[in-house]
């Protein structure tokens, strides 16, 4: 079954919202996959330039350091913590789809189905992430003995 | 045949290294990213990654990271103002100010690598003041997420931890001897009384594994090995009992500190200095 990849009967034209149509930007897989690269990218060098930084700020006494993990343990920590981690596997994972594009698999039969499956399996990656991110706070130390440190093996 | 049309133009280069550098750093990210967020709590705490930041391969490894990192990212954003096609001035003066901004984040970068914190200050430190209670600096204020490690029982799992993987053991006890709480916890959901008495049954047990190493003294220094946070049981044991001891007073806790402050007994606890036992 035949499914235009681009135009106003492709699938992904379909599912987005008109607003993001006026633009003349046209739409398709590929600008998909572009777009959250270049977006997913910028955000990771900027993640860097913030790493960098708060680790230097942390290493001029061991108390700074434990102030700056005691912070990153709240809540707007978690949820960057987990934006972290799917921009991280998306731009990995599209990474080596473009280096397969590029070097590997040269026809382009498939490339679309090729994108589409990386997706799928960012996807339950990102899933399978959650669980253990989510559960690895410090609620109730308590019942949770196995998310202690040195606990879970 | 691909190698037809493989430009010759200016941008070629920094084309094929930005593959190159990002094929490496799938690598090197997901090793760190794994060890830090999936992995125990501990990994993130002060001894941990002094630790690490003092290990020689590990540092070679950040400072791999943290060049091909930079490169990578710096490199990517450079091709991002190359797609805009700028006005030849705006194109250099750009890439200038991007590849500096690069350079002054490598050079903080490899600074916390080459020169940290020393490990004896912070085994030190926290001999001194206990492990870590922040209150908290930043909004929303600490809500769901508590972080003391001065609990009785989250510090007996912090110690276990780095009995576990810090320490190079030169003593035979079984962990599961020197440490008897983690059975006994799960009754927390239903009779809490019970599990404190077992968590504090578990430090007790702990104390005296240590005062029995502290008291058989120091070993030979021939068996000490320095890659190890802890060169000896003996040093972690005296570091251990000084950690102990802080974190009591800061939590109210008499029972421990009459334990190694006992005056009825001649067992004197040294004081803790990283220099003299390595």
């Amino acid at each position: 079954m035949h499914q235009p990849d681009r135009g106003p009967r492709s699938a992904l034209h379909n599912a987005l919202p008109a607003q993001f149509l006026n633009g003349g930007y046209r739409y398709f897989t590929g600008s998909l996959a572009y777009v959250l690269h270049r977006v997913t990218g910028l955000a990771l060098i900027f993640f860097i330039f913030f790493h960098i930084l708060s680790i230097t700020k942390s290493q001029a006494t061991p108390e700074a350091y434990d102030l700056m993990i005691r912070r990153m343990q709240e809540p707007d920590f978690k949820i960057g913590e987990i934006l972290l981690f799917a921009g991280l596997l998306y731009h990995g994972l599209n990474g080596i789809r473009i280096v397969l594009v590029d070097f590997a698999w040269t026809r382009t039969t498939h490339h679309k189905r090729l994108w589409w499956g990386m997706a799928a399996l960012c996807a339950v990656l990102l899933a399978a992430g959650l669980v253990p991110l989510l559960l690895h706070s410090n609620v109730q130390p308590l019942l949770q003995t196995d998310l202690l440190p040195g606990g879970g093996r | 045949m691909a190698e037809h049309y493989i430009s010759t133009r200016a941008g070629q280069t920094q084309w094929v290294m930005q593959r190159v550098s990002a094929m490496l750093l799938l690598g090197f990210a997901a090793l760190h990213f794994g060890l830090q967020h999936f992995t125990s709590d501990a990994v993130s705490t002060g001894l941990t990654v002094a630790t690490r930041l003092n290990n020689p391969y590990w540092q070679a490894y950040y400072i791999v990271f943290i060049v091909l990192a930079m490169y990578h990212g710096i490199n990517g954003v450079v091709g991002i103002v190359r797609d805009y096609n700028p006005r030849r001035g705006l194109r250099v003066g750009g890439e200038i100010l991007l590849w500096s901004l690069a350079a002054f984040f490598v050079v903080l970068g490899l600074r916390n690598v080459v020169s940290p914190v020393p490990l004896g200050m912070v085994k030190e430190s926290y001999a001194a003041r206990g492990f870590a209670k922040g209150e908290s600096p930043g909004n929303p204020p600490s809500l769901p997420m508590a972080y003391d490690f001065r609990d009785e029982l989250r510090e007996l799992a912090l110690l276990e931890y780095y009995l576990e993987h810090h320490v190079h053991r030169t003593e035979g006890a079984p962990l599961t001897e020197v440490f008897a709480h983690k059975a006994d916890v799960r009754l927390q959901a239903l009779q809490p009384a019970e599990a404190l008495a077992a968590v504090a049954a578990s430090g007790a047990a702990f104390d005296a594994w240590a005062k029995g190493v502290i008291v058989n003294g120091p070993i030979d220094p021939a068996l000490r090995r320095r890659l190890s946070a802890f060169s000896s049981s003996y040093e972690f044991a005296v570091w251990a009992a000084q950690v102990r001891v802080a974190n009591a007073r800061l939590r109210g806790d008499d029972t421990t500190i009459d334990r190694w402050y006992s005056t009825t007994s001649s067992f004197l606890l040294p004081s803790y200095r990283a220099t003299d036992l390595h």
